[in-house]
């Protein structure tokens, strides 16, 4: 085993075949029938276990409560892929299962004690109870379910009432289905597996209800409304342009859709990483105070820039203002940005998200900055370069030792002078030391260590943003104009709302950004336009058999 | 963070080390009744921070039997320190050196490979490949069926589900849930039905009962249902899911304890649990709650696998009088000897934080010692199998080589004991050799453990054990 003496390491920045992401159940279309494979750009037939989020506003959306049970402390967090918390690879395991049957317990409970059971399952005399709970178990079963039941459900679903009300009331009957509603399968996990008979190319087409689930979580991280029910029961979403009009609708109207937007943008940048991250209070003193703004810019200011302004990418990485509630102490004002409906804004000496706090702190140790951590994720997520991990390689790294007598960036120049090292870090460094003027919880620096600062970078890697960058403004102002930055955008949405949990390229991901660079180029940043072309396309209707 | 004197919140808490009931042993009472070899048990313990391998280290002059570990600032004090832990367990360890967690570059995911032996890649979001070895043995090969409880989880600090700080993973490297509240710990392994003798609760209770498991059946029904409709790879998450649903259904048919088995009250609340939000002047407290819980756990034979994941004690006033930040201002200003970095020139070091940072792995070795100590008061020591490692072995260099390994307890003689085990440093001893080892002591007859890009590190047994 080789052994070398920096950060990081790597001997190439090209992404290796052979790994395919654990726990995903693996990439690309299954056996098919017959012999027959489906085309490998589809996903496969699968299921998927709800999100914590999405789970929370499902529960809110069917019982009208305020509680986000997922949310709670004693609640197991998401398995992330590659960042994202809607995937293919969560799991329910033996604790989760406790925290599920506590949660529909509680909720059950609530909904019974406050009305909201009596308002579901109305039942007047000289209606019988069986019958009421049969028309409750049909009803928001299939708001549960998000599609009809089939009779099996419903007589299973039946044995429960009956269990419930057995020496007790009807009302507790009803609460029990509820009960075991909210702990089903069929409300836990998202389908896509269509309706069971592959077609002969070894594909199957998602139900109309899956279509509108999928689109409904995608879009609001909840079951579909009425509106998008009526349209799945009447066979409508099949139609590309009914799928479309649909998204417009919830983006629009829904304010889960900003939620989840929001959500989107700060899993793709690694943002929301913010709320569980802490400083030295040795080294940042004033960091604990500062993080809940810190926090609230990281989601206000992606929420302004999606629905009250452009609604672009290139204003995300290339604004000169920020929110009002963001960490406005940290930054140099200028004055006043633009005025948006809900509310006035900050101009400010950042460009952009990634010279946000937020972005800065999470990419940085507890007691410095860590300009290779910065220069990945630049590297990785916004300008999609495919670097390797250093663990392909087999090689063993001994990062520099901490020397108070330099800077930062000067510790980690090992790296230029290392021909192992250098191989990837002249892609990774210039990212990260553009921000170098930055300290680790993202307030400006002019000395590092008792030492100027340098923040200068040429960047070289044979992209549209290519250049000498005086600091990370001067950078993320390229990057904010780049169409390969763009572009990386539209892969991180599609890996994002496929939920493959795949950090690499895959089939279905180029044939994604096929359909996309045929769009109008002004379409192309657009961050909500992005979902909605995935939501366009056939790959978000068509799956691999099984 | 808060700042908050250990006293005032241990008096404020009614918390102590003393607190929790004894049991009488039961775990082994019942194999000796049959006639049975005793069950062998399994605890992966994770503790931060790397270690002072120059204080570590075995000395000039010790063999692998003849050794003193109350030497000064030597972190295996606690394991010969009859006055705090009762007795001394210097019979009852293996000591090892030299081994490597091939993990990732920087040593960032290596709590995830000290169990499964996997490679990660994908930087932050990495996961490992394969089962960790509790999972594999309890799960897969289900020798966690004879128990109530198949398995546990428990960390002090953390419930992330990611690679830098879980260890225990279910097939397909899929992380399983840590709980990291002691009063849920306690739910989850205690939590019964406490029913009065008079007839209405009495009813009350079947009522329960019958409601709890009309819940299960229609869940496993539903379950059963969509796993007639998916595909291979998606039926391992539906039978996960059945699993999970079997051990509920297991812990409410069992309406009372094993015979013997005396639960402590449950465990008091604490204002705050999690790291880097206001729970760190918790986690000594919180620790030895977890490791008495999972002990007794044990000693009633509620389960017979856990992993536990440490954290460190990183605030303003915490006990040890180490430096708030344990991360920056000890474990990353580590100045390492040759021999605390596996030979590579460094220079001579700085003794100051190697006393230092020996300060914490003593601290980390007394948890050990205090789960040690437990499971001799159940009667259970020699046959329960405790792995405690780290995720580096110089913290400062992120070092994966060298990583500081401590077996305790005892297999039921399949390991013996007593010993200090040293490898070369400048060559490749994978830890998964260890864990096929381990595995094979525990009856599972597997030649490799745990993917590696070459199969030369994950294939054999550890030479020596």
């Amino acid at each position: 085993m080789e052994v070398v003496f920096c950060v990081g390491a790597l001997t190439a920045c090209t992404t290796s075949g052979g790994w395919a992401a654990p726990g995903t159940g693996g990439a690309g279309g299954g056996a098919g029938t017959g012999g027959v494979r489906p085309p490998d750009s589809l996903l496969p037939a699968r299921v998927r276990r709800l999100a914590n989020a999405e789970y929370d506003a499902s529960v809110q959306a069917l019982l009208s409560t305020q509680k986000s049970p997922a949310s709670a402390a004693d609640f197991p967090p998401d398995l992330r892929r590659d960042g994202f918390t809607v995937n293919a690879a969560q799991r329910v395991d033996a604790v989760i299962v406790e925290r599920l049957a506590d949660a529909a317990d509680a909720l059950a409970s609530e909904a019974q004690a406050n009305g909201t059971l009596a308002r579901l399952a109305p039942c007047a005399p000289p209606a019988d109870a069986t019958s009421c709970a049969r028309s409750f178990i049909t009803t928001f079963g299939a708001k549960v379910y998000r599609r009809p039941l089939i009779d099996e459900e419903v007589q299973a679903l039946l044995t429960l009432f009956a269990v419930g009300a057995e020496g007790a009331s009807y009302e507790d009957g009803i609460a029990h289905v509820t009960r075991g509603l909210l702990q089903s399968a069929g409300f836990l996990y998202v389908t896509e597996l269509g309706d069971g008979k592959p077609r002969a190319d070894a594909t199957v087409a998602l139900t109309p209800y899956e279509i509108a689930a999928s689109l409904a979580y995608l879009v609001t991280s909840a079951p579909p409304d009425d509106e998008l029910a009526a349209k799945a029961a009447s066979g409508a979403l099949a139609d590309p342009a009914e799928r479309v009009a649909q998204a417009r609708r919830l983006f629009a109207t829904a304010p889960r859709a900003r939620d989840t937007t929001v959500r989107l943008v700060r899993e793709w940048l690694g943002i929301d990483r913010i709320d569980a991250s802490a400083k030295d209070s040795l080294v940042y003193p004033d960091f604990a105070d500062d993080k809940a703004r810190i926090v609230a810019e990281s989601r206000d200011f992606v929420r302004a820039v999606a629905f009250e302004s452009t609604g672009n990418v290139s204003e995300l990485l290339g604004a000169r203002w920020t929110v009002s509630s963001g960490p406005l102490a940290l930054y140099r004002t200028t004055g006043s940005g633009p005025t948006l409906p809900s509310g006035s804004t900050v101009a400010t000496d950042r460009v952009g998200i990634l010279n946000q706090a937020a972005f800065l702190a999470s990419y940085a140790l507890a007691h410095e900055s860590h300009p290779i951590f910065r220069g990945v994720a630049v590297a990785q997520r916004v300008t999609c370069m495919g670097l390797d991990s250093p663990a392909s390689f087999n090689i063993q790294v001994i990062p520099p030792a901490p020397d108070p007598t330099v800077t930062t960036r000067q510790r980690y120049d090992v790296h230029v002078s290392d021909a192992i090292c250098a191989g990837c870090h002249d892609t990774i460094d210039p990212f990260g030391f553009a921000f170098e003027h930055y300290d680790g919880m993202g307030a400006y620096r002019d000395l590092d260590h008792g030492q100027n600062v340098d923040s200068a970078v040429d960047v070289s890697v044979g992209k549209d943003f290519d250049g000498h960058y005086a600091d990370g403004n001067e950078m993320a102002t390229a990057l904010a104009m780049s169409t390969d930055v763009r572009e990386c955008f539209a892969r991180f949405m599609f890996r994002a709302a496929a939920g493959t949990g795949d950090g690499a390229a895959t089939p279905g991901e180029a044939e994604f950004i096929q359909a996309w660079r045929a769009t109008p180029a002004a379409e192309q940043g657009g961050i909500v336009e992005t979902l909605i072309g995935y939501v366009k396309g056939s790959g978000f209707i068509l799956r691999g058999a099984p | 963070m808060k700042r908050l004197g250990r006293r005032r919140f241990l008096r404020g808490l009614g918390v102590g080390a003393a607190a929790l009931p004894f049991v009488r042993l039961v775990a082994n009472s019942r194999a000796d009744q049959a006639g049975l070899p005793p069950a062998l048990r399994f605890i992966g313990v994770y503790h931060p921070h790397g270690i002072a391998a120059e204080l570590f280290a075995r000395r000039d002059g010790e063999t692998e039997t003849e050794f003193d570990l109350t030497v000064p600032d030597s972190p295996l004090q606690p394991f010969d320190d009859p006055a705090t832990y009762g007795r001394s367990f210097k019979d009852k360890v293996v000591v090892i050196e030299g081994l490597d967690v091939l993990s990732d570059t920087n040593a960032h995911n290596s709590a995830g490979t000290i169990l499964t032996g996997s490679r990660i890649v994908g930087g932050d979001g990495g996961l490992p490949w394969n089962s960790s070895i509790d999972q594999f043995l309890a799960v897969e090969n289900r020798l966690g069926d004879a128990t109530l409880i198949p398995s546990i989880a428990l960390a002090v600090g953390g419930k992330q589900l990611s690679a830098r700080e879980t260890l225990s993973f279910g097939q397909g490297g899929v992380p399983i849930s840590k709980i990291i509240d002691p009063a849920v710990a306690f739910d989850f392994l205690f939590r019964r039905a406490v029913v009065g003798a008079d007839p209405a609760a009495q009813a009350e209770a079947a009522r329960a009962q019958r409601l709890g498991k009309s819940l299960i059946d229609f869940a496993r029904g539903d379950l059963q249902r969509l796993r007639a409709r998916v595909g291979p790879f998606e039926v391992q998450k539906i039978d996960q899911h059945l699993d999970a649903l079997r051990a509920l259904e297991k812990k409410r048919d069992a309406v009372s304890l094993p015979a013997g088995c005396t639960p402590p009250d449950r465990p008091a609340s604490f204002p705050y649990l999690e790291r880097y939000n206001g729970g760190e002047p918790y986690f000594d407290a919180i620790t030895d709650l977890q490791i008495d819980l999972l002990a007794l756990a044990m000693g009633c034979d509620i389960t017979r696998f856990g992993t536990l994941v440490m954290n460190d004690l990183s605030y303003a006033g915490n006990p040890l009088g180490l430096p708030e930040d344990n991360h920056g201002a000890m474990a990353h200003t580590y100045s390492a000897s040759a021999l605390g970095s596996s030979g590579h020139p460094v220079g001579a070091g700085d003794p100051a934080t190697w006393r230092l940072l020996a300060r914490f792995n003593r601290y980390a070795y007394g948890k050990v010692a205090r789960l040690l100590q437990r499971l001799g008061e159940y009667g259970i020591l020699d046959s329960t199998l405790v792995y405690a490692s780290s995720d580096m072995g110089n913290p400062a260099t992120h070092s994966t080589r060298n990583v500081p390994t401590i077996l305790a307890g005892g297999l039921g003689g399949k390991i013996r004991m007593g010993r200090r085990i040293q490898f070369r440093t400048d060559q490749t001893v994978p830890n998964n050799q260890l864990l096929v080892s381990i595995a094979q002591a525990f009856g599972v007859d597997v030649v490799s453990y745990g993917v590696q890009a070459e199969a030369q590190y994950s294939t054999g047994t550890l030479p020596g054990l």
